[in-house]
């Protein structure tokens, strides 16, 4: 009996994963390997701002331009890239590329997303001795570190126009807020707890 | 065989440490410095800082320390032992999260994630504000940079250089 009804639930499933297939298959564009990682090239180069300003990067290129992602997909790909072990913005991005085109396109995006950096730090190894005492280079990174303030804004603003509407999303957004910022909460923890009370929220009631 | 344990202990510390960047240091720091005696304590620290100023997350300083240890096969060798991890656990998770992402239990879970994502990510630009906007000058850029990511459509790129340069022109 309860074999019949697993059946039953896994066949519902597979069915409704390929409609939510065929209607992405349509709406989505299909990048190559090669746009993936030139993508992820040019945000891995420009990531001056350090890991956040790349969340912005990733919104404006894969969201909003190319649209080979959606608003809530990129929030999911956070999630699961703040949990698993390494680098979070590293972890969205290979969520990405596997999300376009399995383990070579997550290859693709790390490959692109890591180069930038490992060739600098190669340059910089040779002069790092001097580098440190220009001024004008701490004055350019105080300038974009205050621009990395408003790009982070501007994600949450999109994001949230689209990702929180309604009471019950209002109280997730807010309660992680509260959590975080007054709090200290530890962000794993705190993404644990939020899918915790969405199950008990949203998922019994099915 | 130091290639070896290099990129040993940097697949392993990398496995282990969820969140990345800061929360690896005390390991490493501990490896390379303390029982291996491969850095200073002052290279550790350039690598922190070569970490910092490079694009990217902290962890490409791994391969400024493969470098120092063992040259470009070095870097080569702690550049991949460090994102490999990443690699094969968000490849395996993602798999089977796209899976199941049409069940019931894991939609209801991140119904619930994703709001509370937006809500943290506002914490923490308060805190970055916090550290990086202090005076009119970094207030006004930060405004200037919201206003073009939100209301226009210029590429982030433009972004991060005029405010680069705007930096160096008032700061």
């Amino acid at each position: 009996m309860l074999r019949q009804a697993d059946r039953g639930g896994a066949l519902e499933l597979v069915v409704k994963q390929i409609v939510v297939s065929i209607t992405a298959i349509e709406a989505r564009p299909m990048p190559t390997y090669k746009q993936i990682f030139m993508v992820f090239l040019k945000m891995g180069a420009f990531a001056f701002g350090g890991v956040y300003a790349m969340l912005a990067f990733f919104q404006r290129e894969l969201v909003d331009k190319r649209k080979w992602l959606k608003q809530d997909e990129f929030a999911e790909g956070m999630a699961i890239g703040q949990m698993t072990p390494g680098p979070p913005i590293i972890n969205t991005g290979i969520y990405v590329g596997y999300h376009l085109k399995g383990p070579k396109g997550a290859l693709a995006a790390t490959a692109g997303q890591v180069l930038p950096g490992f060739v600098l730090v190669l340059g910089l190894a040779y002069v790092y001795k001097e580098f440190e005492d220009v001024p004008l280079f701490s004055m350019v990174l105080k300038g974009v570190g205050a621009a990395v303030v408003g790009l982070l804004v501007s994600v949450v603003y999109k994001m949230g126009r689209q990702l929180v509407r309604g009471r019950a999303a209002a109280f997730f957004a807010i309660g992680g807020f509260i959590l975080l910022h007054f709090l200290k909460a530890n962000p794993i923890a705190l993404i644990a707890l939020a899918g915790a009370t969405g199950y008990l929220l949203y998922g019994r009631s099915k | 065989m130091m290639l070896l344990q290099l990129f040993g202990v940097l697949f392993l510390v990398n496995l282990f440490t969820i969140g990345g960047g800061y929360v690896m240091l005390p390991l490493l720091h501990d490896f390379f410095v303390t029982q291996f005696g491969w850095l200073t304590n002052q290279e550790f620290l350039d690598a922190v800082a070569m970490g910092q100023v490079t694009p990217g997350p902290l962890t490409i300083m791994n391969a400024f320390i493969g470098y120092k240890v063992l040259g470009f096969s070095g870097a080569v060798a702690a550049t991949v032992g460090s994102y490999l991890p990443s690699l094969l656990v968000v490849t395996f998770v993602t798999k089977y999260y796209l899976k199941f992402k049409g069940s019931p239990v894991v939609a209801s879970v991140f119904k619930g994630i994703k709001p509370a994502v937006v809500g943290m990510l506002a914490a923490v630009a308060i805190k970055l504000g916090g550290t990086s906007l202090i005076d009119p000058a970094t207030v006004a850029i930060a405004i200037g940079s919201f206003a073009l990511m939100a209301f226009t459509k210029v590429d982030p790129t433009l972004v991060i250089l005029g405010s680069g340069a705007a930096g160096a022109l008032l700061l």
